[in-house]
This record gives structure tokens, sequence and C-alpha cells, in this order.
């Protein structure tokens, strides 16, 4: 049993964690949680109508026009073929600015072309940054951290009474004990998941860090020049500086294939292209491992395999490596998993915005009229960011479908629409009552859900063709976006009534907000309820 | 509590690379074969002290206990590496 001091100060670690921290967990997991539907995000922006028209020459075409366009991409780009995120070839490659370009084969070969959408990456990028460059990874390894603190403080909280809070639900009129309950059931059932998403998201958020200080402190410098081969396949070697014949893409995929036949090739990574050290690292998964991620090199000169790191042919670091992916993703099983991950997803991020309701519950003057300041601004900056973001995804995905018909660059409309619109949200709540602007936020998440299916059928690809093709990936993007506006709208449905018919004397009730309509009394067995 | 918190954040980063640098050093086989398994450890570490020196009595008793385990961690890590190597 935790003394009371200890458990006090436990108590105000992990709220005071959860207050600084939980903005950045929230967009963390909501976008994480649709992130580990990236394959069928892929297929859903890729551009429509192109199905089943690659053919076995495009890949090798594909580089051949990259490197006509863009020769400086030899040093390193990456090609990744047809598969379950598109019926087509496409390519990767850093402009001069370092910055990752994506293209198909008609991008590269027709000027003027529509560039691709990068819907995606751009889910990704809020998951692990939050679209902050440069810094908001660390800022994530950070934030994982201090994720972990709180695991652990609000562990040992509950610790002495978890079979009880496991099976305490108490719907009533005691709604902060009802959010409390909710809190602490979700927070312990899903505790062991919490537990692998801040040890893993912190090690590869602060891995620049660690690595540093291992290799200062612990290594004796010795590691840099170790890490890349205990991380990847590759051997370290620079560019000769001597041109020399590539063997053919298909004869590469054939040579892996032969290599490693449980490798199901993703994408293939290729350095020094043209040179007599040209070599290529073909990344892919295997089935019933727990890590599925592995990677084999083959050289791009003499089609000699030059290192084999696939499950059951692998070292150990590769092997660690490929699980904390595999761990942190939700890649070990299949589907089944993979839904567990995305509403575990969705259930992290309720647990940080339940977090934020009940600091300001646990804050509420229940005989003033008017709330404290910054009672209102956490309940504003909850909703905003919140919400903004939810909002913000949904309309990257309408903008990433309507953009090429409107003739905007689709890349920077999808970045303008999920900036923009987190943002104006953001604005948006600061300038209303908190319990109004949770109404229009929700309503207009609803809405904008709504759209991303709608904006299929605008672009001429509607969710039935989508079905009838038996895309199940598009499909299933289209339905959660459904199944998303349901669930705003009945939470805008919800806040609505809290606010018109719950408890004066809150942030959330319209009523105390209103200058004109005079708070009702507590009624002391009321106040006693709420207690 | 916060001025302990802080100094746990900092002084506990070092003192966590340190246990993780004898975890390491203590791997069977090549250093170079467990180096991503190395890596793991280090943020259960920090977060470990982290949460053991908020609470710790007063701001001078966390830094000193701090700045000891340190070097008592290094010194050991040095040893270790000593006879590895």
């Amino acid at each position: 049993m935790l003394k009371s001091t200890t458990l006090r100060l436990y108590i105000a670690l992990h709220s005071w964690i959860g207050i600084v921290c939980g903005f950045a967990l929230f967009v963390a997991f909501y976008a994480g949680s649709l992130t580990v539907f990236h394959h069928e995000i892929h297929a859903w922006q890729a551009e429509t109508g192109q199905a089943g028209n690659a053919k076995p020459g495009d890949g090798q075409a594909l580089v051949n026009a990259l490197l006509a366009r863009h020769p400086e991409a030899s040093a390193m780009f990456v090609l990744v073929p047809p598969g379950e995120e598109s019926h087509q070839w496409s390519i990767m490659w850093r402009d001069a600015k370092r910055e990752w370009q994506h293209a198909d084969l008609a991008g590269l070969q027709h000027e003027g072309h529509a560039e691709q959408s990068a819907l995606g990456d751009l889910v990704n990028t809020l998951h692990y940054s939050l679209g902050i460059p440069k810094v908001g990874t660390y800022l994530m390894g950070i934030v994982s951290l201090m994720y972990g603190v709180a695991l652990v403080s609000g562990l040992l909280i509950h610790l002495p009474k978890l079979k009880d809070d496991l099976f305490a639900l108490r719907p009533g009129r005691n709604l902060k004990r009802y959010w409390q309950d909710a809190h602490n059931v979700i927070g312990i059932l899903s505790l062991p998941f919490h537990l692998i998403f801040a040890l893993t998201g912190g090690l590869f958020g602060l891995y620049a860090i660690l690595a540093f200080a291992l290799n200062t402190l612990v290594y004796d410098g010795k590691l840099m020049a170790e890490i890349e081969p205990a991380m990847g396949a590759l051997p370290r070697q620079e560019a000769s500086g001597k041109p020399a014949a590539m063997l053919p893409v298909g004869e590469l995929l054939a040579r892996a294939q032969a290599a490693a036949p449980q490798h199901h090739v993703e994408s293939l990574r290729f350095v020094h292209y043209g040179d007599a050290n040209g070599a290529v690292e073909v990344f892919g998964e295997a089935e019933k491992t727990i890590g599925p991620y592995g990677t084999l090199a083959i050289s791009t000169t003499s089609g000699q395999v030059l290192n084999v790191q696939v499950a059951q042919q692998r070292d150990t670091n590769h092997a660690v490596l490929s699980s904390l992916y595999s761990l942190h993703f939700g890649l070990f099983g299949a589907d089944t998993v993979r839904w567990l991950y995305f509403l575990l997803g969705i259930a992290g991020a309720f647990l940080f915005y339940s977090g934020n309701l009940l600091w300001i519950e646990s804050r509420r003057k229940r005989q003033a009229e008017v709330q404290p300041r910054k009672l209102r601004w956490m309940a504003q900056a909850s909703v905003g960011i919140c919400l903004g973001v939810c909002l913000g995804i949904s309309l990257a995905f309408v903008a990433a479908k309507l953009s090429p018909a409107l003739g905007w660059p689709v890349q920077a409309a999808e970045q303008w629409a999920c900036y923009g619109g987190w943002l104006l949200a953001t604005l948006w709540s600061f300038a209303r009552p908190p319990a109004r602007a949770a109404v229009e936020l929700l309503l207009a998440n609803s809405m904008a859900a709504l759209a991303v299916p709608l904006a299929r059928i605008v672009a001429g690809d509607p969710l039935w063709q989508a079905a009838m093709r038996g895309d199940g990936g598009i499909v299933g993007v289209d339905l959660v976006a459904i199944a998303l506006a349901i669930g705003f709208a009945a939470l805008a449905r919800l806040t609505w009534q809290r606010a018109h018919n719950g408890q004066d004397n809150s942030v959330w009730s319209l009523r105390a907000s209103n200058p004109g309509v005079a708070a009702q009394p507590t009624l002391p067995l009321q106040a006693e309820a709420e207690r | 509590m916060w001025r302990r918190f802080w100094l746990a954040f900092l002084l506990g980063f070092p003192l966590a690379v340190a246990l993780t640098g004898l975890i390491a050093w203590s791997l069977p086989g090549r250093w170079q074969a467990t180096l991503v398994p190395a890596f793991i450890p280090l943020l259960p570490f920090w977060v470990a002290i982290i949460a053991c020196a908020v609470l710790w009595r007063s701001t001078w008793q966390t830094l000193w206990r701090l700045l000891g385990l340190n070097a008592l961690a290094f010194t050991v890590l040095w040893l270790l590496k000593t006879v590895a190597i």
C-alpha cells in the first residue's frame, strides 16, 4: 500500500504530465490508429482508374525515366512494385532540399502530369512528429518518455485497487465518476499496449540522441560505424566513380525471390545506381512470424546476394529491430490485430481527451457561475486541438480526391487542408464558449468524415465500384469514414444535450456561459452526488 | 516535486545510459552482435529513475544521490569494459 503522500505525488505527476503531453499524444494516437492501415490509405489515395495497368517492364522504365529527368537521384531512390497500395509501380527520391518526392511512370514521362498524393505520408508524419519539421520527431520522443512516466505513476496509483477499477463503470448522474471509471478501465485494459507504444515510440523518436549518448559514453565512439549494418542489410560502401551496367529490375527481383522465397517484396532501395558499387536493398514481409519485416541486399552489377536478414535467416540485431517495428505497428498478426491496434489507437486518443476533461472537472467551482479562466482555456484547447486534428485529417482525405479535378497541386492541397483546417478549428474554439465550439466542431467533423466517401464519388470511383473490383482496402477506408461521421454526430448530440440540460456552473454548460440567463443554484444532494 | 523531476530528467539520462551500458557489456558474444537489444533498457531505466527520484525528500538529496549513482555506474562500466576488452 502506498503512503498517502506518495499517492498524492504520483497523482499530481500523472495529471500534469497528462495535461502537458496529452495533446501531442492525442494527435499521435488518432493519426497512429489510421496509420495502422497505411497500405489501405495508399490504395485509397492512388489515382482513380489506374487498376490493372502495370506492365512487366514498368519498373525498369520508371527507373530509366527518373534518372533521365533527375540524374542526381542515382545516389539513392526507392522503387515500389505494384501491391496492396497501388496497381502500378511508383518511385520515391529525395530532392535538393532532401524532401521526399513521389512519382509514377505517367508522372515522369509526361510533363504537367498531376503529381501523386502523399496522404498516407501526411498522416504518418502527424503520427510521429505532429507535422513539425526536424524537431518534431525528438519532441515526440520526449513525449513518449513522459508518457512512460505517466503510465508508471498511473499504474502505481491504481495498483492497490486494480481489480476494482477494472470492473467499475458506473453510469449515472455523477458524470465525473463515470468519466473517471471510463478513463481507468481503458487505461488498465490497454496498459500492456501502452507500455509497448511508450517504449517503441520513445526509441524511434529519440534514436539519434540515444545512439549519440551510447556511442560516446558506452561504446567509445565505435557505435556509429557498426549501427548501420546492424539495422540494414547494405554493406557500407561509397560510390567507386566507375560506371557499370546495371542488372534489370526483373532480374534483381528474381534473385531476391530465389534467396528468400518466403519474403514478399514491398520496396527496393537502390544506392549508387550506375556505379560499380551499386546495390539494392530489398525490403519486404514474411508471414507467420512476430517480426515480419526483413531485408536483403544484392549487388546491382553482379547480382550477387550480399546479405540476407529475413525471417528465420537473420541475426539478433535484425530480429529485435523487426520485432520492435512489428509491436509498434501491429504487424505480427493478421487483420484482426490491425483492427485491434486501430481500436487501441482510438481508445488511447479517448484516454488523453478524457484525462483533460477530468482535469477540468476536478477543478470546477460548483458554486460559482463563472468558472476560472484556466478551465475555460483548457476546455477550448482540448476541443480545438483534439477535434481540430480530426477535422484536418478528414479534410486532407477530401482534398486528395478533389484537388486533381480542380487542377490544384495535390500534395500542397492536402497539407493546406490538414494544417489549415486544424488551425482554423483551434482558433474557432478559442473564439466561442467551449460547449458551443465542441458541438460545432463535432458537427464539422461529422460532415468532413462523411465528405471522404463523397469525394471518391465526385472523383469518379465510388465505394460500390471499389467493392465490385474487390478493393477491400478502399472500401474499408470509406466505411471507417462513415462510421466516424456517425460517431462524431452522436458525440455532437450528447454534447448539445449536456450543454442545454446538464448542470450549470460548468464550462460545458451553455446556460452558464449565457450572461442573460442566471445559473440555477446547485442543490446540496446534487452536489453530493457529483462528488 | 518539479525540481526533483527535472533533476531526474537531466541526470537520470546519463545514469540510464550507464546502466544500459552495464547490460550491453554483460551480454554474451561480440558487442556488435547485440547493438539493437542494447538500446531497449535505456528508456525504462530513465523512466524508473524519474519515478523514484520524485519521491526523494529534497532537491539536494536528489542531486547528490543522482551524482553519486552516476559516478558509481560509470566506474563499474569502466571496470566492466576494461575486463571485457
